[in-house]
C-alpha cells in the first residue's frame, strides 16, 4: 500500500523544492510558465490513463481540454443584466450563484466560477458519453480517426460562433475566487499561491490515477489493452470500463482547461487545434504510455521548455518530431521504472569490481 | 430418468445450434448436453466446427439458431461478459494472456468477478475496497499455488516459456469461479513432459467442483480423462458416448483415417 504512495510523496516534495529553488534564485517570473505546464501535465495525466492504461487513443484531447476552457470562460463573462437587478436574479445573487463585475460599461451580473465549474464538468461528461458510446467500438486507427473527427468539429465550433468570439476568443475573464483569500487568477502578485493551486490539483489527478491503476478497475482496463476477448471472457464488461476511463479523461483534460483559462484571463481557438491533440499525444508517448511518472516528468519538463519559447517557430514541429523518434527508437518512453533498476543493477556491478 | 430430473443434472444444454459463415455451414443441428462434474470432449477432424461452436457456446460468436442452456437460463447470443458472469471460462487455443501485466496479476484479473468495486470506489481507495482486493489477492495466490506458480508471480506474462503460460492461463480461468470450464486445445503445442503435468492438473480442476468441456486433439489425454466424449464432423454432430465406445465405433475410424481403413 505505502509502495504506491511513494511517488506522490516524491511529487509533493519535488513541487515544494522547486518553489524554493525559485525563491532563492529570485526568479520568481518562471513561475506563470511552470504553472501553466502543471496544468497542461494534468490533462497528459488524464489521456495517460486513457491511452497507457486502457489501450484507447484520442487524437481529440484539446477538444475536451477547450470545451471545459470555453464553458467556464463563457459562463463567467456573460452578460446577465444589471447588476442591481431584483426579483429572482436578485436571489440568485445574494445566493451567491451569480456575481457582479465591473465592466466599461458598468456593473453586470454573470455566473459564479463554481456555477460554471460544475457546469464544465456536467456539459464534458455529456460530450464524453455522447461521443464514447459509438466511437469506443472502434479500434486503432479507426478510432484515432473518429477523434480527430471530434477535435476538429470543436476547433471549427469555437472558430465560427459568434457568442465564443470567433478566432480572438474570450478575454478579460475575472479571477477565480476560490475559497476565502484564495483567488485563482494570473496575477503577478499571486503566482506563489496559484502555483500551488495548480500542483494541488495535479497531485488529486494524480493520486486517483495512481489508486484506479493500483485497483480492480486499473487491472480491468489493463486487460482490456492486453487482450479484449480474453478480458471479456473473464466477466470484464470492456465498454463500459472504455466509457469510464474516456469521460475521466475528457473530465480531467475539461478541469484543466477551466482552470488554465482562469489563469491565464483569457482563452482563445489556439488551444482547441489539432496541434494540441498530437502535442498531448506526443507528450504520453514520450512519458512512455503505461508508465505514469515518467508522463508526469517529461510532460511537465517539455511543455515549460516549450512555453519558455526554445523551440521558437518549430514548436509544433519539435513535438511531431519527438513523436517520431520515441515510437522509433523509445517505443516504451524516455523515463521507465525498468531504466532505473537497470542502471542501479549496472552500478552495482561497477562497484563489486 | 424423466425430463425434468435429466434437465437439473445437465449443467448445459446446447440445441440444434447452427452457425453459417457465408456459404459454409460451420456447425450444424449440434445438440448435446453436459452433466454437472464431468469432463466431457469435443473431439473431430481438423474442420469439423469445434472451435466455432466453443465460440458460439462462450458468446464470441453469435449463432444464427438455436438453444443454449446453462444452469437453467438462456444464454443464447448473450455478450460474452454475461456469459462469463453466469459462470463459463474460458482458454484458448493460443493462449491469450495480458501480456505486459504479471504473472499474478493476470490471475486476479480473472478474479474480477470476485469485486464489486467500480471507478468511484477505486479512485478514492474507499475502505470496503481493501477487503475486497485482499480477498482477490488471497484467491489468486492460492492458484498460484494449485498451478505451482508461485514462483513466477512476479514475473511479466508475456515473457514465460509456452508451457508456463498455458498454466497461468488455467489459473486465471479458474480465478473466476466459474462453473464451467471450456479448455480449447490445452495440449497443443505443449512437450511431452509438458502435457503429462496437465493430465495431472484436469482432473485437480475438475475436483475442485468445475465441469470441464474440452477440445483436443491427443486422443490419449482424451481417452483417459473424459467421462463423455461428443464427435463432430463436417459441422455436425457424429456420435456422443463413453471413450470405449467412441474408440469402436467405425464412423469415427472412418472419419479420422478415411474408408479404406475400416
Amino acid at each position: 500500500m505505502k509502495r504506491i504512495y511513494f511517488p506522490v510523496l516524491v511529487l509533493v516534495m519535488a513541487i515544494v523544492l522547486l518553489q524554493l529553488l525559485i525563491l532563492v534564485l529570485d526568479m520568481n517570473f518562471l513561475l506563470t510558465q511552470i504553472t501553466m505546464s502543471l496544468y497542461y501535465t494534468i490533462v497528459i495525466v488524464g489521456l495517460c490513463m486513457l491511452m497507457g492504461y486502457a489501450g484507447q487513443i484520442s487524437m481529440g484531447h484539446a477538444g475536451f481540454f477547450a470545451i471545459g476552457a470555453y464553458t467556464q470562460a463563457f459562463l463567467v463573462t456573460v452578460n446577465l443584466g444589471p447588476a442591481d437587478i431584483s426579483g429572482f436574479p436578485g436571489f440568485l445573487k445574494s445566493a451567491g450563484l451569480l456575481i457582479a463585475r465591473s465592466t466599461p460599461s458598468g456593473e453586470i451580473l454573470s455566473f459564479s466560477p463554481w456555477i460554471a465549474f460544475v457546469a464544465v464538468i456536467i456539459i464534458t461528461v455529456f460530450f464524453a458519453l455522447d461521443l464514447g458510446i459509438p466511437i469506443l467500438r472502434l479500434k486503432g486507427h479507426y478510432l484515432a480517426m473518429a477523434t480527430l473527427a471530434f477535435g476538429i468539429m470543436i476547433y471549427t465550433f469555437v472558430l465560427a460562433v459568434d457568442f465564443l468570439g470567433m478566432a480572438d476568443g474570450i478575454a478579460g475573464i475575472p479571477p477565480f475566487q476560490m475559497f476565502p483569500g484564495i483567488a485563482l487568477s494570473g496575477d503577478m502578485s499571486a503566482r506563489i499561491p496559484n502555483y500551488y493551486i495548480a500542483a494541488v490539483v495535479l497531485i488529486i489527478v494524480v493520486t486517483v490515477a495512481v489508486n484506479i491503476i493500483n485497483s480492480r478497475v486499473g487491472r480491468a482496463l489493463k486487460a482490456i489493452h492486453g487482450n479484449q476477448l480474453a478480458a471479456e471472457s473473464l466477466g470484464i464488461n470492456a465498454s463500459r470500463y472504455k466509457l469510464g476511463i474516456f469521460v475521466f479523461s475528457a473530465v480531467t483534460a475539461a478541469v484543466a482547461g477551466a482552470m488554465l483559462a482562469h489563469y491565464n484571463g483569457s482563452i482563445g481557438p489556439s488551444e482547441a487545434t489539432i496541434n494540441k491533440s498530437v502535442r498531448f499525444v506526443s507528450l504520453v508517448a514520450v512519458g512512455g504510455m503505461d508508465s505514469i511518472w515518467g508522463v508526469v516528468g517529461m510532460g511537465f519538463c517539455l511543455q515549460f521548455i516549450s512555453l519558455r519559447g526554445v523551440f521558437g517557430s518549430f514548436d509544433e514541429a519539435f513535438f511531431a518530431l519527438i513523436l517520431v523518434i520515441t515510437m522509433l527508437f523509445l517505443p516504451r518512453g524516455i523515463i521507465r521504472v525498468e531504466y532505473f533498476k537497470s542502471l542501479v543493477a549496472w552500478i552495482r556491478r561497477l562497484l563489486k569490481k | 430418468m424423466d425430463k425434468e430430473a435429466f434437465e437439473k443434472m445437465s449443467l448445459l444444454s446446447v440445441t440444434n445450434i447452427n452457425k453459417h459463415f457465408g456459404g459454409l455451414h460451420a456447425v450444424r443441428d449440434v445438440s448435446f448436453s453436459v452433466t454437472k462434474g464431468m469432463i466431457k470432449s469435443i473431439i473431430g477432424p481438423n474442420g469439423a466446427g469445434k472451435t466455432t461452436l466453443f465460440n458460439l457456446l462462450s458468446g464470441e460468436i453469435r449463432p444464427d439458431s438455436g438453444q443454449v442452456q446453462f444452469d437453467g437460463k438462456k444464454i443464447y447470443r448473450l455478450p460474452p461478459y454475461r456469459i462469463a458472469t453466469l459462470g463459463i471460462s474460458r482458454t484458448y487455443q493460443t493462449t491469450r494472456l495480458f501480456d505486459h501485466m504479471t504473472v499474478l496479476e493476470n490471475v486476479m484479473t480473472g478474479a474480477h468477478l470476485m469485486g464489486r468495486a467500480g471507478f468511484f470506489a477505486c479512485a478514492l481507495k474507499l475502505p470496503w475496497t481493501f477487503s475486497e482486493e485482499t480477498a482477490i489477492n488471497k484467491k489468486a495466490v492460492e492458484l498460484l499455488e494449485v498451478f505451482d506458480l508461485l514462483e513466477f508471480a512476479d514475473e511479466v506474462a508475456g515473457e514465460l516459456a509456452f508451457g508456463i503460460k498455458r498454466r497461468v492461463e488455467f489459473a486465471r480461468a479458474c480465478a473466476s469461479s466459474p462453473k464451467l470450464l471450456f479448455l480449447d486445445e490445452p495440449a497443443a503445442g505443449l512437450n511431452i513432459y509438458e502435457t503429462i503435468e496437465l493430465s495431472r492438473l484436469i482432473p485437480v480442476i475438475r475436483d475442485r467442483g468445475l465441469t470441464l468441456l474440452l477440445v483436443e486433439h491427443d486422443m490419449s489425454m482424451v481417452m483417459d480423462l473424459s467421462d463423455e466424449i461428443l464427435v463432430l464432423n463436417e459441422g455436425a454432430r457424429l456420435v456422443e458416448g463413453l471413450p470405449r465406445e467412441i474408440q469402436k465405433n467405425t464412423d469415427v475410424i472412418r472419419v479420422y483415417l478415411g474408408d479404406e481403413q475400416c
